[in-house]
């Protein structure tokens, strides 16, 4: 009850100047988010494991940083790939690599906890190898658990609507000290 | 002012920036700590090819390769790593390809597995549904056969010299994730024929059909 007083409580000029905190919240998330794609060269530089392919390693709902980078592509690493058509990138790690005089790149990936590498049942019916193009990032950096938080957003959109909800309110209401 | 609100969003935030501070020096420690790649003593050697194919459908040659390995992996371990992935790498040039990379065998060593006992390293490996290699860390593996051929892009692997790495990927607890090659390496002269498998259990249905 007492939000609801406070919003009561405050003038036009007050709300109105909540208003574009909250908003600056926002667009400095946004800012934040997209200078990190430019700093590492991938769309999206942060993602959520969704699958337990990759386990021991990484496990549903762990967090990895994505860093395109320049350094040329090992076996042995981790990438992330888009196959044109489907929606959920992949982490898988790098089996394969042919590298030809002209330098275009032809890679085969295997999940760790997969028996087989991903060219039958994965990639799609046209695609052999994986190519540079598949690619949108190398993964970097692992932290565990954190990304549980938007596998249960994502799962019961009700939590996530609570959530920004409740953070909604709580930026409009904060009073400035 | 001292509503249950700010309360909670003073200890939240204060427990979150904690939490995070810690976190950065864990990630931080693994350069300190992480020893360079020359610290195991390893002693791989290809110890012997026992079939050479022409691989007609998927478009290349195939090699078979059994391997001697010996290395003890327990200099790795420190507080962050949560474990490696060991495996063993062939690299040669064609005249098509500047870079070839095939990963021929890799296994899995986890940080809880170090102190198993035999016993428990095979119950742990089937609840994760793989071979355990180790024992307490160390890799002791006499013709040990590749799990993966090696597959070549195009039909280039007669006459060929193959390089054999052992490599490894340290993923941490939370932090940067390492790669590391052995500085020794081995290599071979593949034979400039083909040859069907020489042991029994290397015949596959698909040598027959190619």
């Amino acid at each position: 009850m007492d939000t609801f007083n406070a919003i009561r409580g405050m003038n036009k000029r007050e709300f109105a100047s909540q208003t574009v905190s909250l908003l600056y919240v926002v667009a400095s998330a946004l800012v934040i988010w997209k200078m990190l794609s430019v700093v590492t060269d991938c769309e999206s530089p942060i993602v959520v494991v969704l699958t337990g392919s990759m386990e021991p390693a990484f496990w549903r709902g762990d967090i990895l940083f994505l860093y395109m980078g320049k350094e040329p592509f090992q076996v042995g690493d981790i990438v992330v790939y888009k196959q044109p058509g489907k929606e959920i990138p992949i982490v898988h790690r790098l089996t394969t690599l042919h590298v030809d005089n002209k330098g275009r790149v032809k890679m085969l990936t295997k999940g760790d906890n997969n028996h087989s590498n991903d060219r039958y049942g994965i990639y799609n019916q046209d695609i052999w190898w994986l190519e540079r193009e598949h690619i949108i990032g190398r993964v970097k950096g692992y932290l565990p658990y954190v990304g549980m938080v938007t596998i249960i957003m994502n799962d019961y959109p009700m939590v996530k609507f609570a959530v920004i909800g409740i953070l909604a309110i709580m930026t409009l209401t904060s009073k400035e000290q | 002012m001292f509503s249950w609100k700010s309360r909670a969003s003073t200890i939240g935030s204060y427990s979150t920036s904690v939490l995070g501070g810690l976190v950065i020096v864990l990630a931080l420690s693994s350069y300190i700590l992480t020893p360079p790649s020359s610290i195991l003593d390893v002693t791989l050697t290809a110890n012997s090819l026992v079939k050479l194919h022409q691989y007609r459908r998927v478009g290349g040659d195939g090699a078979l390769f059994y391997f001697d390995l010996k290395t003890d992996l327990k200099p790795l371990f420190h507080w962050n790593l949560k474990m490696v992935y060991v495996y063993l790498s062939a690299e040669y040039k064609t005249q098509r390809n500047e870079i070839n990379q095939v990963v021929l065998w890799d296994t899995i060593v986890e940080r809880e597995e170090l102190n198993h006992t035999r016993k428990e390293a095979k119950k742990h490996g089937q609840l994760r549904r793989r071979p355990i290699y180790h024992t307490k860390g160390v890799l002791d593996l006499e013709d040990l056969k590749c799990k993966y051929i090696l597959l070549d892009d195009g039909f280039n692997l007669r006459n060929q010299n193959v390089t054999f790495k052992l490599n490894w990927n340290i993923v941490p607890n939370a932090g940067l994730m390492f790669d590391q090659i052995h500085p020794k390496t081995t290599s071979m002269v593949l034979p400039s024929t083909y040859i069907k498998a020489r042991r029994d259990q290397d015949y596959s249905a698909e040598d027959e059909i190619n």
